[in-house]
């Protein structure tokens, strides 16, 4: 079986923003895929090119061995979507879109609606404009959940939810998972990625930048070494594959490359070594990496946070 | 004062947000007076042309039913007769829509929550909502007055016709302000405002019509524009009527306002089923039960005012018994019973009209769904771009062709009644209402044109309805030429009962709508949505 998406070199302009500028990004099947990127990096557009919603303008795109645009309606038989900002009709209930929904995909499965209604503890009989955007976001989680599709894609699904719905969020992916389902999952949460999947995409302005298991992309960004000294630490300066260097008089950290460790460690215990640790990075520290943000091995202890500030605009471009 | 505070920004902020539309209505509605004056001014250029006019007018019952009597035999009498009602319509749709688009509809959508959480008083933005409406009424009436008076009419006159259209604003401002307490969703209640308009203009239709109601055109506040005689000794004392209806409307927004929670209405939402209806099953189906209110609420004005149009209608060949002369005139417009007739006829139009504008609306569904992010959610299922667009596509057309009927059938039940000729007349008006859908549906067509290709546009819509009606409302009065008047798609439709069944036309309106559809459903296909 092939992957489930490829793009390739995907392009995506609106007016003068380049939204896409040449994507790739490959999903296996049967795979839980992590889709990393602050607010704007070209996400949603992916997914609603994925969906047929937008054409791209250049580059190719595959979903379930079809062409996303014109093979549209075949293949979203196959799939369920959960875009991140949730409008619902205001006068129709919870329980009647989760079943109109489940319809008009042509699959669901009555025990597994009557269950997730329980799991999330929502009221199908409250009128949808009665509902916080949290409600919001699970009637159309419950609906996507609940048909029997092939690819889940989800585009921020659990903004809005509370801690105790996240985590059966997670619980529900990690079986849609084990079912062999394939899930794409667009998030910003970062926390929630390294929970839920074992291979990561990030995007940054339209292109992805890096793209592999959290646990590969780990080793081959080395770690990061902190080390209480005897002595303030000599010649560390200018050792190549030693970076974000920080020393505080005879305590220091820094990231090291894996070819590195070793000339590091001599140069440690030429002054005295009293405590050492070493670990591997967070995936934040992987992430903000990439965004040029502040990577100070001292933010390891800030693991899991969530990227950008909060209130940044929510859309996406497009 | 605590509770206001903040209220003149936000009320800057409206004018920002409504700057354009604002800017549309106050220089149509203000410079529409004058325009007609200055026309009539041409085209009865002697005191006794305009007297033979005015009294042409006032025997025509036809007329009376639609714009009121004539008040005095001048200029400015026939100015204030033939567009202060529709004048009044427009005021008050246009004051009711404004205050509810500021308060419910920010509320419903949260907007209003982030509004409120900034330092401004409790009770500034429905304040601020409000005022906004009254100033750009105050605006109408003061333009509409300077016009009349740079024309040269008396200033009494002048003052009053300005007077009656913003106070009539103002009583709608009072009007939508209750509404848009009483329902938690914008929609029900622009459905309660647009019905209280409704039944206003009933009321002043049957007051001013049948003998022994006149007190109904009392009760109606788009009535008393007529009853302030503006240009016919003024009745200044009429103008505390509007002021009353203003004053108690606002008073009673503002304590509902304070009773209820943000978001809330008085009526609060019930619960509704925990499972779809087995019907509920497709995107026809989900289009029906998001419009279905919708054609319910047009159907019963449609029928109502059909109803209404029959009723008059029989009562009218006594009326211009009187004069030989009169029946001579109207006899040569197309013999006997041709008043009757070319009453019918009009109010054929004008029913056409409001189907057009349930046909546009039912239409930009498509729009407000898109950019709601609705459409996406549906198209990702196994809906296609094209069952999804005729599901809206169908409520507008055939939705459309069914109110004309319903206004048709009801109109025909009343007449066939009152002429003793019974359900003979069904089929003739019935028949009448539906020579007008092929224009209709140009109109929806346009819309779906604009969905299509321009949908950030799409609103044009309704300038493209607007345009029509004003064209058909004025066009003749205003001396435009045929080239212009051409340019109404009702101008193309036969006048049924008063003229003959003409085909071509209307297969050739049918043919442009066709083409224009099916273009705008292509822009729809290929397009990105969202």
């Amino acid at each position: 079986m092939g992957p489930a998406i490829v793009t390739s070199g995907l392009v995506k302009t609106f007016g003068t923003t380049r939204a896409l500028d040449g994507l790739d990004l490959e999903v296996e099947t049967g795979e839980v895929h992590g889709f990393l990127g602050p607010n704007g990096a070209g996400k949603t557009t992916t997914l609603r090119i994925l969906l047929g919603l937008l054409r791209a303008d250049g580059g190719t795109a595959s979903l379930l061995g079809g062409d996303p645009w014109s093979d549209a309606t075949e293949l979203h038989g196959r799939l369920a979507y959960v875009p991140g900002d949730v409008n619902l009709w205001p006068n129709l209930t919870g329980g009647e879109i989760i079943d109109l929904f489940g319809r008009l995909r042509g699959s669901h499965d009555e025990r597994k609606r009557a269950e997730l209604l329980e799991r999330f503890d929502l009221d199908p009989t409250k009128k949808a404009r009665t509902y916080s955007k949290g409600n919001r976001q699970k009637v159309v989680l419950i609906a996507a959940l609940t048909s029997n599709v092939e690819l889940l894609l989800l585009d921020e699904p659990t903004s809005g939810l509370d801690p105790l719905m996240e985590e059966e969020f997670r619980r529900c992916i990690r079986e849609e998972s084990g079912n062999g389902r394939t899930v794409l999952l667009a998030s910003h949460i970062l926390a929630e990625v390294e929970a839920l999947c074992e291979r990561v995409t990030i995007i940054r302005d339209g292109r992805a930048v890096e793209t592999g298991r959290i646990v590969d992309m780990r080793h081959l960004s080395g770690s990061i070494v902190s080390a209480e000294l005897a002595a303030p630490p000599r010649d560390l300066e200018g050792l190549v594959g030693v970076h974000d260097l920080e020393i505080d008089g005879t305590t220091m950290t820094c990231r090291v490359e894996p070819d590195a460790l070793d000339i590091l460690l001599r140069r440690l215990t030429d002054v005295g070594v009293v405590r050492l640790t070493s670990q591997p990075p967070s995936l934040e520290e992987l992430f903000l990496r990439h965004y040029g943000g502040e990577v100070g091995p001292s933010a390891a202890a800030r693991h899991g946070g969530e990227v950008g500030g909060s209130a940044a605009a929510r859309h996406e471009s497009g | 004062m605590d509770e206001l505070r903040g209220t003149g920004r936000l009320v800057a902020f409206v004018f920002r947000l409504e700057r354009r539309a604002f800017a549309i209505w106050v220089g149509v509605l203000g410079l529409m007076p004058a325009l007609v004056a200055s026309s009539f001014e041409a085209i009865y250029p002697t005191e006794a042309a305009v007297r033979e006019a005015a009294e042409a007018v006032t025997s025509n019952t036809a007329f009376a039913a639609l714009l009121g009597r004539v008040q005095s035999p001048t200029i400015g009498g026939l100015t204030a007769w033939r567009i202060g009602t529709v004048a009044a319509l427009f005021v008050a749709i246009f004051s009711a829509l404004t205050v509810i688009r500021h308060t419910r509809a920010e509320e419903e959508i949260g907007r209003g929550d982030l509004v409120r959480s900034m330092a401004v008083g409790r009770r500034a933005p429905l304040a601020a909502a409000v005022l906004a409406t009254l100033l750009a009424n105050a605006a109408i009436a003061l333009v509409a007055t300077l016009g009349l008076l740079a024309l040269g009419q008396p200033t009494p006159g002048a003052v009053a016709l300005g007077l009656a259209f913003g106070l009539t604003g103002w009583a709608f401002t009072g009007i939508g302000a209750v509404a848009a307490q009483l329902t938690d969703g914008a929609r029900a209640a622009r459905t309660i405002a647009m019905g209280v308009v409704g039944i206003a203009f009933l009321a002043r239709m049957l007051g001013d019509t049948v003998d022994g109601v006149a007190w109904a055109s009392w009760i109606s506040p788009i009535g008393w524009v007529q009853r302030l005689r503006p240009f016919a000794g003024e009745d200044w004392w009429v103008v505390a009527l509007p002021v009353a209806v203003t004053l108690a409307g606002l008073g009673a927004a503002a304590a509902l306002a304070a009773r209820r929670d943000t978001g809330a209405g008085v009526f609060a939402t019930r619960p509704g089923p925990a499972r779809a209806s087995e019907s509920l099953r497709t995107p026809a189906a989900l289009a029906w039960r998001l419009q279905r209110g919708l054609v319910l609420a047009w159907a019963i004005g449609m029928a109502v005012f059909g109803a209404v149009i029959g009723g008059i209608a029989p009562g009218m060949e006594d009326l211009v018994g009187g004069s030989e002369q009169m029946r001579e005139i109207l006899e040569r417009l197309g013999g006997p019973g041709a008043l009757v007739d070319a009453f019918l006829a009009g109010s054929m139009g004008n029913l056409a009209i409001a189907g057009a504008a349930f046909a546009v609306l039912a239409m930009l569904r498509l729009r407000s769904e898109e950019a709601a992010q609705q459409a996406e959610m549906i198209l990702a299922t196994t809906v296609s771009r094209s069952r999804w667009l005729s599901s809206h596509a169908a409520i507008s057309f055939l939705g459309s062709a069914l109110l004309m009927v319903v206004a048709g059938l009801a109109a025909g039940l009343t007449f066939g009644i009152g002429n003793g000729q019974g359900p003979g007349e069904v089929t003739s008006l019935v028949g009448a209402a539906l020579v007008q859908v092929p224009a209709i549906w140009t109109l929806a067509a346009v819309a779906l044109l604009l969905v299509g290709w321009l949908p950030e546009h799409s609103s044009w819509s309704w300038g493209v309805l607007a345009g029509t009606f004003l064209v058909t409302l004025l066009g003749a009065i205003l001396g435009l030429g045929q080239a212009v008047l051409n340019l109404s798609v009702f101008q193309h439709t036969p006048q049924l009962p008063v003229a003959d069944l003409a085909v071509l036309p209307l297969a050739i309106l049918a043919a442009l709508a066709a083409v224009l559809a099916i273009t705008g459903r292509r822009g729809l296909l290929v397009r990105d949505l969202g």
